[in-house]
């Protein structure tokens, strides 16, 4: 009687060895099938699934690496560095989870029929898209050949473009052109940096390659190779000023879409970006041959000031979104230009945080369309009365982006002060600080029109109600994580520690 | 004071009078009791009697002056702050419910 | 289960819940928690301690109970029940939760063993207080309360700055004693130096307290300034700057309140007086000025929530605090035209009252340590006290010209609160004892000796004279609506002006920094707005083209700084 049991036990066992690639597999199965079926219904239950198996796989892969510290996976049986390999190790596990979390929190929640340019019959389509994009995006994170980077950046771009293009405000296709031009250009300075790095060494696994940069001596080849693809990365994380084609992708996306990629698009290039700088190259070769932090503080302490007065000026509540994101980006590569433990870890931990945050900010904008049928500021006088679970996950999240105590945004702040404290950059420190100061006024506009201001006669923020309770799940399961981890900061920073001394190779 | 007030009345005269017989109860005391001065000054007769009056006295005229200095019509701030909405009377605004709620529609 | 949650922290929560009570239930809950939070600190013993670890290599003191904060901790929970009984008439849910939710992290701040957690709640007394201001609900107000919130959250990442650069230089973020001497050190001195309104970083008080509403502004007196005093006396007790920097507190603001207008605004002045003379005690450092320090703030939270709870009385009924328009009404409001000479008796220090009780161990103090000149100062600013709270706030608000105003008398709540805070200030001023026990170190001290008490009181009578001869002889500046310029006109006036012409100039990081005065004054942001908000070059993505030159150049100049 237990023979079945044992069986199905083993064979789940067997199952759990495939983990690694199914990953990536799931939902690039599902994208296929979600297309097929031309029900909106049922893909969006075939996208849900795969996403929440992907999460599932992802968490169980965490436990493993934590314990055994590498997982690799050979694609087909071939060994690296002939065969493609798929590596987990801590930093590329925990931005995978991120990823799958989040697609496992937009997809499988209703859509906003009136957001997207196909028919709400179509919306199959959509799920398509996201499952690609979810794919490519967990490709490229957990892949451990540069090559196969790559493709699956193409993957998870072009599905991107889609997505934004796919949006019902007109200017929508305008903004998924600019996004795609940027894209392609990014993706291209990407391409050649591979090109040349694979003429000097003649491998494209990324752990061969680190191997075998050691023993290149052609400096100026190296040099141009690394700035190309800092450049080509630069652009898909939207590093200022190359984060031109942002602000307009993410306001004229439909706002579940500007959620997903907010939270994950850019997250995975900041994580490529970690591993040609510190698995790749070397933090020492990064920093000392290449002087990466002589271009890169000046620019991410310029992001965290430009992107937050601009946010401050905003009219348009995705606007002021999406250039609070280009600031937070800024913290993010700040914690990589500090060049130090603590920097390192600020910058891994507030990828996650801005994840959460960013995230749980779009979808909350979703319900606030959904209702108002608007994102324009002005016309949310009042709204705090109206909505006030919306309302108030958006005043949590934007505490947590202005870095108060008890939420994410402080942990994050925190270890990139004390980081740069350790640098002796006082002034960088200083600055962090101040900037905060912004985010204090940016989220003060909206606390202020929500609050402290009525609704004007006759508009719809004196009629409208709270969003359904579908919608606003996901948004509170956000709001309660920042809060959360920014009290118990045992798994976000403590694995972000981990990572970071792995990443700098001075893991205990 | 600008108002008339050589007609004292008569309660205020009573407390005048109390005023003057503390001030001399108190001249006879300083060379009744000991002092136990801490520095020289301090044994000057009366000392701080005149210091409290002088003091006194001080304060007022340098108020009197800095007026000329730092005082500005009441609305100042309200000019100079380049604000496009008027300035308002906020004085009334916390004072009785009924005069609160005519503020509330003031608000924009 | 008492121990477990730190102190202040039921009044915080309660203060939320309080949002969703009405009626009587509400008042209950109210009046219930500052009482609940004494009994919690009455049974938490002297070297108390809890600690939390967030992160590893960090522990945080998060509860410290030791004498000098349980003298505050008490004198703070006994202002919460008296602003709440003064407040109970309010029908503004958001101004009561507000109140007890910025005491509670008052209190908090107190018990906080360690700089990080300091910095939680002293933010939060900023952010919690700044209702009781936006409460007035008038567009002036909530101008100033903004004004109030940058300054006071500056002041909170100023600490944090300097907490962080003290981490780094001894690996510790214990509170305790820390001196000057180093830049994060400095930084929090000038941290604690913002809320205890130190001379030209005084404008947010003389600003904001005026503009909170009636019974806001009672609140208010009570809870940051002492905090910040609390702070110092625990950081930099002994740092012999404070005591210059604490003399001129005590000077200065004299000579403005004798011709300030608004009553409420000479009542912030002397608020920042009566610092000083805490401020001095700190400088001093000896054991008699810290003990001076506490009991004058003690009783100092007494009689000044006195006089801001009388003037807010009549603010309440009169509808204004200004000296030209009030006078006579002691006719009609007799309970608080006696309570308010109370107060002003208590200020003043008269003997029997608490101001004598408390201010002459700071003045000993400055005696034994042979401190002539500060000696004189603080006599000197002591006829000052007297002056502007003594006989200005009861003699234009009650008597003077008769403006023929006759107000009702103020709401039973409020004569009751009144009546208590009046009560200690004379019990205070004759049962000196138990406050004595409580002090931080002991007590050989004895206030009522004759020379004391003869000499302040030549001090005060005499001044007293000096203003009827002044008034016989029409030298007394009249009161005249005005405005009065004071350390605020700073950032209220040239900052937008100098703004607008360097702004443009200089480069963009220049621009962001004055960024931050853009909150606040509508000039520069007039510029910013113009480079920022959409169309503006910087508020909108540039097409394409450009965007993908940028890129290059980009790539170009990169290779260029790693070339040479």
């Amino acid at each position: 009687m237990f023979a079945p049991l044992a069986d199905w036990a083993s064979s789940l066992e067997a199952l759990t060895e495939h983990f690694p690639v199914l990953v990536v597999v799931l939902p690039m199965l599902a994208a296929p099938l979600c297309f097929l079926v031309r029900h909106a219904n049922l893909a969006r239950a075939i996208g849900g699934l795969a996403a929440v198996a992907c999460f599932a796989m992802v968490v169980q892969l965490l436990g493993r690496v934590l314990d055994e510290g590498v997982v690799s996976y050979r694609l087909g049986g071939w060994p690296p560095p002939l065969g493609i390999e798929y590596r987990y190790d801590l930093i590329n596990t925990f931005v995978a989870l991120i990823v799958s979390a989040m697609a496992a929190i937009v997809i499988p929640f209703g859509q906003n029929p009136r957001a997207f340019a196909v028919p709400p019959g179509r919306h199959n389509v959509v799920y398509a898209v996201y499952a690609l994009c979810a794919a490519g995006l967990l490709g490229m994170t957990v892949t451990g050949d540069l090559f196969n980077i790559y493709v699956f950046l193409e993957i998870s771009s072009l599905s991107a473009y889609t997505l934004v293009a796919i949006g019902s405000e007109r200017r929508a296709l305008m903004s998924a052109f600019s996004y795609l031009t940027m894209g392609t250009i990014g993706g291209l300075f990407f391409l050649i940096g591979v090109g040349m790095l694979y003429q000097m060494t003649g491998t494209l696994n990324i752990v061969d390659l680190s191997e075998r940069l050691a023993d290149v001596s052609s400096v100026r080849t190296l040099s141009v190779a690394f700035a190309m693809l800092f450049i080509g990365l630069s652009i898909k994380l939207a590093v200022f000023p190359l984060h031109q084609w942002l602000p307009n992708a993410y306001t004229f996306a439909p706002p579940k879409v500007s959620a997903f990629l907010a939270a994950t698009a850019t997250k995975v290039a900041f994580y490529v970006m970690l591993r040609v700088i510190f698995t790749i190259f070397g933090r020492e070769r990064s920093f000392e041959q290449m002087n990466l932090d002589r271009i890169l503080l000046p620019l991410s302490v310029a992001a965290m000031f430009m992107g937050s007065i601009a946010a401050i000026y905003q009219l348009n509540i995705k606007r002021l979104l999406a250039y609070s994101s280009i600031a937070q980006i800024g913290y993010m590569t700040l914690g990589i230009s500090l060049n130090s433990e603590s920097g390192l870890v600020g910058g891994i931990v507030h990828l996650f945080n801005h994840a959460v945050m960013k995230g749980g900010l779009f979808l909350a904008v979703a319900c606030i369309l959904f209702r108002l049928g608007s994102v324009k500021i002005e016309d949310m006088r009042g709204l705090g009365r109206r909505m006030p679970w919306t309302m108030g996950a958006v005043l949590i999240f934007g505490l947590g982006l202005i870095g108060v105590p008890g939420t994410v945004g402080f942990v994050s702040k925190w270890y990139l002060v004390v980081g740069a404290i350790e640098r002796d950059l006082h002034v960088v420190a200083f600055l962090t600080l101040v900037s905060s100061l912004l985010a204090v006024v940016y989220v003060w506009r909206l606390v202020e029109v929500a609050w402290f201001s009525k609704a004007s006669e006759g508009s719809s923020a004196q009629t409208v109600r709270e969003a359904p309770l579908a919608m606003l799940l996901p948004v509170w399961l956000l709001a309660l994580a920042s809060l959360w981890f920014g009290i118990s900061t045992d798994h976000s920073a403590g694995i972000a520690r981990l990572a970071a001394q792995q990443l700098l190779g001075t893991a205990p | 004071m600008t108002s008339n007030e050589s007609s004292i009345p008569g309660s205020a005269r009573k407390w005048l009078r109390v005023l003057f017989a503390t001030c001399a109860v108190l001249v006879v005391a300083d060379f009744v009791f000991d002092k136990h001065p801490h520095f020289g000054f301090e044994k000057l007769p009366l000392f701080h009697a005149w210091f409290g009056f002088a003091a006194f006295a001080f304060i007022v005229a340098v108020g009197a002056l800095l007026r000329f200095v730092v005082a500005r019509s009441e609305d100042y701030y309200e000019r100079h702050n380049g604000s496009q909405r008027s300035a308002m009377p906020s004085e009334d605004a916390e004072v009785e419910p009924e005069a609160r709620e005519a503020e509330d529609h003031r608000r924009v | 289960m008492f121990e477990a949650v730190p102190p202040g922290l039921f009044l915080v929560l309660g203060g939320v819940l309080a949002l969703f009570l009405r009626g009587s239930l509400r008042s209950a809950v109210l009046i219930a928690l500052p009482i609940l939070g004494a009994v919690q600190l009455a049974l938490l013993p002297n070297g108390f301690s809890m600690q939390w670890q967030p992160f590893e290599g960090y522990l945080f003191e998060v509860v410290r109970v030791d004498a000098l904060s349980r003298v505050f901790g008490y004198v703070f929970y006994l202002a919460a029940l008296i602003s709440v009984i003064f407040s109970l008439h309010v029908k503004d849910t958001m101004q009561q939760s507000a109140g007890i939710a910025y005491a509670g992290s008052g209190v908090a701040a107190l018990f906080a063993g360690d700089l990080v957690t300091l910095f939680v709640w002293w933010e939060l007394t900023a952010v919690t207080s700044v209702f009781l201001i936006l409460a007035r609900r008038t567009d002036r107000a909530t101008r100033t309360a903004l004004r109030y919130l940058v300054v006071q959250v500056l002041s909170g990442v100023l600490l944090l700055a300097g907490t962080l650069l003290h981490y780094g230089e001894t690996g510790s973020l214990a509170f305790g004693a820390l001196g000057l001497g180093s830049l994060g050190r400095d930084l929090i001195f000038v941290a604690f130096g913002i809320k205890a309104a130190f001379p030209l970083l005084n404008g947010w008080l003389q600003d904001a307290y005026p503009e909170a509403t009636a019974t806001g502004s009672v609140w208010l007196s009570s809870f940051t300034t002492k905090l910040a005093i609390y702070a110092l006396a625990r950081g930099y007790a002994g740092t012999e700057i404070l005591i210059p920097i604490g003399c001129v507190m005590t000077v200065f603001p004299v000579f403005f309140a004798v011709i300030e207008n608004d009553l409420r605004r000479v009542l912030a002045y002397s608020l920042n007086n009566q610092l000083g003379f805490m401020v001095v005690g700190i400088g001093i450092g000896t054991e008699l000025a810290l003990n001076g320090t506490a009991a004058h703030a003690f009783a100092h939270i007494l009689y000044k929530s006195l006089l801001f709870m009388a003037m807010g009385a009549v603010l309440y009924r009169a509808g204004t605090v200004k000296a030209s328009e009030l006078g006579g009404l002691y006719k009609s409001m007799p309970w608080t035209a006696t309570f308010c000479i109370i107060g002003a008796a208590a200020i003043s220090a008269f003997p029997l009252f608490s101001g004598f009780t408390s201010k002459s161990m700071i003045l000993s103090a400055a005696a034994e340590g042979h401190h002539d000149v500060v000696f004189l100062i603080l006599l000197f600013a002591s006829a000052g006290v007297l002056e502007h709270s003594g006989i200005k706030i009861p003699y234009f608000a009650f008597f003077a010209h008769d403006s023929g105003k006759r107000p009702k008398e103020a709401p039973k709540n409020m004569l009751v609160a009144m009546g208590i805070a009046a009560a200690l200030c004379i019990g205070l001023g004759v049962f000196y004892g138990p406050l004595y026990a409580l002090l931080p170190y002991r007590v050989d001290y004895t206030p009522y000796t004759m020379a004391h008490i003869v000499t302040q009181l030549q001090l005060l009578v005499f001044a007293i004279l000096a203003f009827l001869v002044l008034q016989k002889l029409r030298l007394y500046p009249s009161e005249r609506r005005a405005t009065i310029l004071g350390a605020d006109w700073f950032y209220r006036r040239p900052l937008p002006a100098i703004g607008v012409r360097v702004g443009i100039a200089c480069a963009f990081v220049y621009l962001t920094l004055v960024g931050m005065a853009a909150a606040i004054t509508r000039r520069v942001g007039h510029v910013l707005r113009k480079l920022y908000q959409p169309p503006g070059p910087l508020g909108e993505p540039w097409p394409t083209g450009p965007a993908a030159l940028v890129a290059a150049i980009l790539l170009v100049v990169y290779l260029v700084s790693v070339y040479v």
